[in-house]
């Protein structure tokens, strides 16, 4: 349990903890959707093919459009660099968001390329957004102590989970599952789960 | 089929109307099935976005495409949602427009200002007016212009037309 995090058990562990707590997770382009689609593909997840560094702000549209709403995004710093104001939405809003952040410092589906610039200090950082709080987990084990602490609480809350780019990890091939697919079924999945006789 | 530039429908027009274009705007958007609407503000609309905001909830967001992200994020939860920007704001709204939302055929009707038209003639407005039905030719199912005289009954439909079809449907508005 004293593992560093990888791409691959964040990818599994976010998934399996967003069906469990009930809430849609929105997934950013690049490696993440792959590792997802291969080890816990839900119908409760909505990835996003395209649409670079939006994750936060289409998680923002579908928590606040309507009372009670609740989501979870993953996405690699890269992506939440270019998100950035998305992000800063979410938590100036106080909107039902965690949002979980993959760091390895490198843009790896790119080609391994250096992110120019990285956050000085992630607590004062999401402080200064209008998140509640931010965690940050280096190891397996503490990422699945974050977790616990974070079950059943609501958002805006960061967990900043630092990783490292593995060369000797080849990424998951490119999924066969259509964009369109995805929304349909995210929309019927999360449109029953509202249903009274399911929910309860 | 998506419309290039030139294909731009125009709607079919009532002589002798004396509501104003943002009256026909807000009432035909009221009487459709759109029911909630994202953007960042421009002064081109701003007495439709003002109108509007009293009809359904009006949400401003920082950047036109984190509005079109948002947006397509209320349309996943059920809802019919419209996006608001200036023309010059399709820049930075693109990849959300082609990647996201056409890609994922996801509904929109998209509300543009359309700065560096009409009677508006400064050179940082007209380089992007003179390229906005280029722009939006390039994810909008069908772009629609009103004015005056434009029929409201033809424009709700058309307007409705885009959450039938999984289409984009962009809607151009001139400065006066």
């Amino acid at each position: 349990m004293n593992r560093r995090l990888t791409r691959g058990f964040i990818a599994e562990t976010v998934s399996r903890w967003s069906a469990t707590e009930k809430r849609a997770l929105f997934v950013g382009n690049g490696y993440l959707i792959r590792e997802i689609i291969q080890r816990a593909d839900s119908a409760g997840n909505f990835y996003l093919f395209g649409g670079m560094g939006l994750a936060s702000a289409m998680a923002a549209g579908y928590v606040s459009c309507r009372v009670g709403g609740k989501a979870s995004v993953l996405e690699g710093d890269g992506n939440f660099l270019m998100g950035l104001s998305g992000a800063l939405y979410c938590g100036s809003n106080g909107l039902d968001v965690i949002h979980y952040v993959y760091a390895n410092g490198v843009y790896e589906s790119s080609g391994g390329q250096i992110i120019p610039c990285t956050p000085q200090s992630i607590d004062l950082m999401v402080r200064g957004m209008g998140y509640q709080c931010a965690y940050e987990a280096r190891t397996e084990a503490e990422l699945s102590t974050v977790l616990s602490d974070c079950r059943g609480r609501l958002g805006p809350i960061l967990v900043w989970m630092t990783g490292a780019a593995d060369a000797n990890v080849s990424p998951r091939p490119r999924p066969s599952i259509d964009m369109r697919d995805v929304t349909f079924r995210f929309q019927s999945f999360w449109a029953a789960s509202a249903r009274p006789d399911i929910e309860g | 089929m998506r419309a290039t530039g030139d294909q731009s429908a125009l709607i079919p027009t009532q002589t002798g109307s004396r509501l104003g274009v943002c009256d026909v705007l807000v009432r035909a958007l009221s009487k459709s099935v759109v029911d909630i609407a994202y953007g960042v503000p421009d002064s081109v609309l701003v007495s439709v976005l003002d109108a509007l905001a009293s009809q359904m909830p009006t949400i401003i967001l920082p950047r036109e495409d984190l509005a079109v992200a948002a947006a397509l994020g209320a349309y996943l939860r059920g809802h019919r949602p419209l996006v608001f920007m200036k023309n010059a704001g399709l820049g930075n709204a693109l990849d959300a427009l082609l990647s996201l939302a056409m890609a994922s055929r996801m509904p929109l009707v998209v509300l543009i200002g359309w700065a560096g038209s009409g009677p508006d003639t400064l050179p940082h407005h007209t380089v992007w007016g003179d390229r906005t039905r280029a722009a939006l030719g390039l994810f909008s199912d069908e772009i629609l212009s009103i004015d005056e005289s434009t029929e409201e009954s033809h424009f709700v439909k058309r307007i409705n037309r885009a959450f039938e079809q999984n289409a984009i449907t962009s809607i151009l508005v001139m400065p006066t």
